[in-house]
């Protein structure tokens, strides 16, 4: 049982049924209309339950063949994936209120956690290198329109 | 005739003092990121495309065609001194390529690969000019369900070249199509799985889709693995071929050029592919076939040659009947989109000059590689030497400012977390993100011309069988998946992609 859990079919079924069923679920908000004068709903549901009859295969697939060798995933490491993610999430959350300049500070301190081999020293370093180089090549250079000070600067 | 006059307005087009600048800059900075290990040409051209926002078209274009084989030949080049593929078509390198590297010839290895890519892509170029005409000629004469019937063809291909469990890949294809469908019905003006949000109805943005699960996850598996990287450390010798060493090599560049021209204009795009191809045929027909694996130069020559021509024509769907047949094509059809210009086979009647010269930069950019990138080497070896921990934090900034950039929003950054998200998950359970990105673009389009189609005739799915070039494309479409489940072709297919 434990096999079937773990195994890469079972799981990628799991996540098609999920995907495709919440597709197709949403799509009856949309009308379906005639083949000829198909409605907005048409082509979401008929893809929704494809993607869900595939997932459903899957997971069959996986419990016939539980006793083979199965395809295990290997492990989800959290740190590094928080972390990188975090990273991103503190880049959206504070660039803002409080500008590229200091926000790509938070984005490279944040995720320069993320490797085991980290340097706290080169990690400052290279955030603040890149906050320069970001604000003069992007903004300054570019013209990305992006806002480089905290607010009211 | 004709062929010269339009490759002489792309040259003048082409070679304009900025023009040939953003050329050079596509092409330097496709090298440079594209030799850092752990970012492919999909997650740069996504990256920098919104740096291309404020370029004319042409321009624009040129400088990510730039990136493009920039990129693939930074891949080769830390694939011959790193052992580390920058990216999939790049694999074939590590093998004779590296180990010419470590006989102390790794500069003979760069130049081979070099003027490998530049022949590849002389030849892929005039392929282009010759034969995209013709093929847009007959697409002007398709309907929606022609149209309907090659993206069904194309998207077929494209899973049936996947590397990913064929019936994964199916699953993968008709999501990709579902997130294409997300924003605003263009029939009935309907929002559709948007949730309410506003950033939402004009659809999932490509770059989020593309950074998200190419760029970030990437990131996200390269942190796994334990860093290990073996530059080779001796002497990079000699950077001119002798006249023996190109006589030797130069027979399998034209046929490596040859076969990929040929495998890149079939849609599914087989890039990575058309390498394996071009290493299988050198090895069978060398006298000496124990030599490969151990720095047999037409092992490096032929496949490096073979990428290059098939990246060159695979521009050829996209260009002449509007539909991407792989990853970087889709990227490229997404900032056409973004300039304004509909991908297709109006493209070269309306306007000739982008056309034209997209076809002959593409040749220049070839030629600045050669040029400029061989005296550059020893810039890129330094460049390998900078750890990951340094790279993807830079990498990840550039990410975000790209994500940011597209509609000046953060919506998009969270957006593409949750792509991250997705791919990386996708990754670890063996399905090929490739269909899912191809199926994404094409998935509006897709509807678009089905709906019509069944309009035209009423409701009657037998359109699509009683139009002869639409019955024939689905019908190759079919017998290509009977192909995939035959269980033979299975096996060879999965040697062919085990080491991607």
């Amino acid at each position: 049982m434990r096999q079937v859990l773990t195994n890469t079919d079972f799981l990628s079924g799991v996540l098609f049924v999920a995907l495709g069923g919440g597709f197709a679920l949403i799509s009856f908000n949309y009308g379906f209309g005639t083949p000829s004068e198909m409605g907005s709903g048409y082509f979401p549901r008929v893809l929704g339950f494809g993607v869900l009859i595939v997932g459903l295969v899957l997971v069959v697939k996986a419990f016939l063949r539980a006793r083979a060798r199965g395809d295990a995933v290997v492990a989800f490491p959290i740190r590094p994936t928080l972390l990188v993610l975090g990273s991103l999430a503190a880049f959206a959350l504070l660039l803002r209120p409080l500008g590229l300049a200091i926000t790509t500070l938070a984005l490279i301190g944040v995720a320069g956690f993320a490797t085991p081999d980290r340097k706290l020293r080169e990690i400052a370093m290279l955030a603040i290198g890149m906050s320069v180089f970001a604000c003069v090549v992007f903004v300054e250079l570019l013209k990305v329109p992006l806002p480089l000070w905290p607010r009211g600067f | 005739m004709d062929i010269f006059s339009n490759l002489a307005l792309g040259l003048s087009v082409a070679v304009t003092p900025w023009n040939i600048l953003y050329c050079f800059m596509g092409v330097t900075l496709g090298t440079l990121i594209g030799i850092l290990p752990g970012i492919g040409p999909i997650a740069t051209m996504a990256m920098l495309l919104p740096a291309t926002y404020a370029f004319e078209p042409t321009s624009a274009l040129i400088m990510l065609a730039g990136i493009y084989y920039g990129a693939q030949y930074g891949g080769s080049t830390s694939a011959i001194l790193l052992k580390l593929p920058g990216e999939s078509s790049a694999v074939v390198a590590t093998l004779d390529g590296y180990a010419m590297a470590q006989k102390g010839k790794a500069g003979l290895a760069l130049a081979l690969a070099a003027i490998g890519s530049f022949i590849a892509g002389t030849i892929g170029t005039l392929i282009l000019a010759g034969f995209a005409p013709a093929l847009a000629k007959l697409a002007v004469t398709f309907g929606a369900a022609e149209y309907f019937a090659l993206m069904v063809l194309g998207l077929v291909a494209a899973i049936v070249l996947s590397s990913g469990p064929l019936l994964k890949s199916i699953g993968m294809l008709m999501l990709g199509l579902l997130f294409g469908l997300v924003g605003s019905d263009i029939n009935s003006g309907v929002d559709r799985f948007t949730f309410g949000q506003p950033e939402l109805s004009g659809g999932v943005n490509f770059v989020v889709v593309a950074l998200g699960l190419f760029g970030i996850s990437e990131i996200l598996l390269n942190l796994e693995k334990r860093e290990e990287r073996r530059l080779v450390s001796s002497s990079l010798g000699g950077l001119w071929p002798s006249w023996r060493d190109l006589r030797q090599a130069l027979p399998a560049m034209l046929r490596g050029s040859g076969l990929g021209a040929v495998l890149g204009i079939l849609p599914g795009g087989g890039v990575t592919m058309s390498s394996f191809a071009s290493y299988t045929l050198e090895k069978r027909i060398s006298k000496h076939p124990e030599q490969f694996g151990h720095g047999a130069p037409q092992g490096l020559a032929g496949p490096e040659s073979a990428n290059n021509a098939a990246a060159q024509t695979s521009f050829v769907p996209l260009l002449t009947l509007g539909i991407p047949s792989n990853g970087v094509m889709a990227m490229m059809m997404s900032a056409m989109l973004i300039h304004n210009i509909q991908p297709g086979p109006q493209i070269i009647t309306n306007s000739p000059d982008l056309f034209w010269g997209l076809i002959v930069s593409m040749w220049i950019g070839n030629l600045i590689l050669v040029v400029l990138n061989l005296p550059l080497i020893g810039m890129w070896v330094k460049l390998l030497t900078i750890p990951y921990r340094l790279l993807f934090p830079a990498i990840l900034l550039f990410c975000c400012i790209g994500l940011y950039s597209v509609q000046n929003s953060v919506f998009d950054v969270y957006l593409a977390i949750g792509f991250a998200v997705l791919g990386y998950v996708f990754i670890k359970l063996k399905c090929d993100p490739v269909p899912f990105l191809l199926a994404f673009i094409l998935g509006p389009m897709l509807e678009e011309n089905f709906r019509r189609a069944m309009l035209v005739a009423r409701g009657d799915a037998g359109v699509f069988l009683t139009r002869p070039i639409s019955a024939t494309m689905l019908a190759v479409a079919l017998a290509l998946l009977c192909f995939a489940v035959i269980p033979q072709i299975r096996k060879s297919r999965k040697v062919a992609f085990q080491e991607d």
